[in-house]
């Protein structure tokens, strides 16, 4: 009964796992060991000397120093604000009865809109000369900024569209953690005498941290991996001279553009080392902070 | 501290949940808002603690209007039907919380939510948090949070409902002990009578919005003003016969008449149970079955549409199917008009004028 019953379970399972398994499982391991292929002849798949030579490699090259800054500048860079203003966005549409399933759908849309047509739409917004954002700056007194074109505003101009594009995820995870606080906690608050913005750091805040907490992590993770907004923004470069490589497009610049597998492969695992222990320091805190 | 409302109602959309409500509550009482559910009596409680505004009619506390005054800056103490503790707070740190919010010097506030613990009896739990206490050790938090700036008036709303019947008891006799001994004004919701009538100083009767009847739990249950506070008053609840007034004397189906002052009509004459008793003459019925109700004996009899229910004495000896006679003294019936409206005897009247006067 028992046999018959996993047996079932896995014959229903067996299409999405071969799926897994043939585009993610497999290549996971195959890329684990590419990363210490030293010599390796890929016309006729054969290695001649596994090694270190890959990691040491990216030890010394300067463009995957400029990849790894770049790539903290952009998390630094993304996920403070995204999460602030999020939140901001969440408390505000949660206290709007009026169309609110409207507004929310609105927020929602840049998220499920493709990356490579929202790119297009903002290469526009970017344009020096005929850019909405700078015709709405030179309200301000500001000067026309080349967003796309010069290496200190190409950085700057992904953040933005990257801020804009995962807001709507964001939002509407932190608006179903906002749902779960019953309005007696808010009520009882208020009878001892808590005023609007202590309600929100005593009540609010500590109630929503495990959403927080998700929100964070994913976020993290997200912009570590950047790479359809560089491809599709700056036209499948990495911005003018690399100024908005990151490490996945170093990867894929070293896989498919130099075809280097191995060093492609040692990128990659870097990448996930790094991320792994972000993640694991969240999962410390959280431990210590979200305790009840 | 006195609690005067006047003219209070409350309308949400299309539904009134309060309707033209006058009463004052006396300082230092424990009063109940007693009536079954959607009655009201969360929405009278919420507009005391100024979660609500009344659409009309205003709130005096010791005859000062509070009406707009918002929760924060009302003073009073609540405990909510499911505690609202913080989860993320200490025991500690939730009786603290009232105290941190009106900047109380830490110290001092420390002392004064031990003293607060030690009244309640949780001042070994300190460290908790609220998802590692009993139901009733949350309630005695709630209560402690809830007293701590020694307010002058403490709202419960429904607070033992959540309770199991044997914490109920202990809770019920913990908060009228906290009552008494700090004298505070309290007003507590419950849609459970005998909580109601066992704590309160005057229980406020509410129907649909309407306030039936304020009075002590003793008139409540002697005297209902209206035909639905005797039939919600009660357990086993009160019996009914049909009567008819004509030409200024009662037809009573006991077999007598009574004079009484009233306009021609058909009554409903109400007897508590425990007023009616076996007889050779009055009302003639099959008993259907008999019942042991702790240290009571009560007898059904009549059909199963019209049910009589009395207590039997410790030497009255009858048998399921069996006819007897029932009989009830005159000044144990309760005449009521068809529309509910109460129509006193005259002994009665003379009662009610001395109560009121």
């Amino acid at each position: 009964m028992k046999l018959k019953e996993t047996a079932k379970a896995v014959l229903y399972l067996s299409p999405a796992l071969l799926i897994i398994g043939v585009f993610t499982i497999y290549p996971m391991i195959k890329s684990f060991f590419m990363s210490f292929y030293a010599e390796y002849d890929y016309f006729n798949d054969v290695v001649h000397r596994y090694g270190f030579d890959n990691f040491v490699y990216l030890w010394n090259d300067a463009v995957f120093h400029k990849a790894l800054q770049n790539t903290f500048i952009f998390v630094l860079g993304v996920v403070p604000v995204s999460i602030l203003l999020s939140l901001w966005i969440a408390l505000m549409l949660n206290s709007i009865t009026f169309l609110n399933k409207f507004f929310r759908t609105i927020y929602f849309i840049p998220f499920v809109t493709s990356v490579v047509a929202v790119s297009i739409v903002w290469r526009w917004i970017f344009h020096s000369n005929y850019g909405i954002m700078n015709y709405f700056l030179s309200w301000f007194g500001v000067d026309p900024i080349n967003w796309l074109t010069s290496t200190e505003w190409a950085m700057p101009s992904l953040i933005i569209l990257s801020i804009w594009k995962g807001l709507g995820y964001n939002i509407i995870i932190f608006l179903a953690g906002l749902q779960t606080i019953g309005d007696t906690y808010y009520n009882a608050a208020r009878i001892d005498g808590a005023n609007r913005w202590n309600r929100f750091i005593h009540v609010t805040l500590p109630q929503l941290a495990p959403t927080t907490f998700f929100v964070s992590i994913i976020s993290i993770i997200g912009s570590f991996k950047v790479f359809d907004e560089i491809y599709a923004l700056f036209d499948g470069k990495a911005g003018p001279s690399n100024s908005a490589l990151t490490v996945v497009y170093y990867v894929f610049d070293k896989f498919y553009g130099e075809w280097n597998f191995g060093v492609a492969s040692a990128a990659a695992y870097v990448l996930f080392a790094i991320i792994f222990v972000f993640t694991l320091l969240q999962f410390y805190v959280s431990k210590k902070k979200i305790t009840y | 501290m006195t609690i005067t409302l006047q003219n209070i109602s409350m309308k949400f959309s299309n539904t009134t949940a309060v309707n033209q409500l006058n009463v004052t509550i006396p300082k230092g009482e424990l009063v109940s808002i007693l009536g079954p559910s959607g009655c009201g009596k969360s929405t009278t409680l919420f507009m005391l603690a100024g979660l609500y505004e009344p659409t009309d009619g205003a709130i005096l506390f010791n005859g000062k209007d509070v009406t707009k005054l918002t929760p924060e800056k009302r003073g009073i103490g609540m405990v909510f039907q499911n505690y609202a503790l913080y989860p993320h707070m200490t025991v500690l740190q939730n009786i603290m919380f009232p105290l941190k919010m009106h900047k109380v010097k830490k110290t001092e506030a420390k002392a004064k939510v031990i003293e607060m613990a030690k009244l309640v009896e949780i001042d070994h739990l300190l460290d908790r948090k609220p998802s590692m206490l009993s139901g009733g050790q949350q309630q005695r938090v709630a209560i402690a949070r809830a007293l701590v700036r020694e307010p002058e008036i403490l709202l419960l709303d429904e607070p033992l409902s959540n309770l199991d019947a044997r914490l109920r008891l202990t809770m019920r006799e913990e908060i009228r002990r906290i009552q008494q001994a700090l004298k505070i004004t309290t007003v507590f919701v419950t849609h459970d009578q005998e909580e109601a009538l066992g704590i309160s100083d005057h229980v406020l009767l509410m129907n649909q919005g309407e306030l039936m009847q304020f009075d002590v739990p003793q008139n409540l249950y002697d005297e209902p003003n209206h035909q639905f506070v005797a039939s919600f008053i009660g357990s086993p609840p009160m019996n009914y016969f049909e009567g008819d007034i004509v030409s200024g004397v009662l037809q009573t189906p006991f077999g007598y008449d009574v004079s009484i002052d009233a306009p021609d009509q058909p009554v409903q004459i109400a007897v508590r149970p425990e007023n009616l008793y076996l007889s050779t003459t009055g009302i003639s019925k099959e008993v259907q079955y008999i019942e042991r109700i702790g240290k009571d004996t009560l007898a059904v009899i009549g059909t199963e549409e019209d049910k009589i229910r009395l207590f039997l004495k410790k030497e009255d000896r009858i048998e399921v199917g069996q006819a007897i006679h029932v009989q009830a003294n005159q000044k144990d019936i309760r005449i009521f008009q068809k529309s509910g409206e109460r129509i006193y005897l005259k002994g009665q009247l003379d009662d009610e004028t001395q109560r009121n006067s």
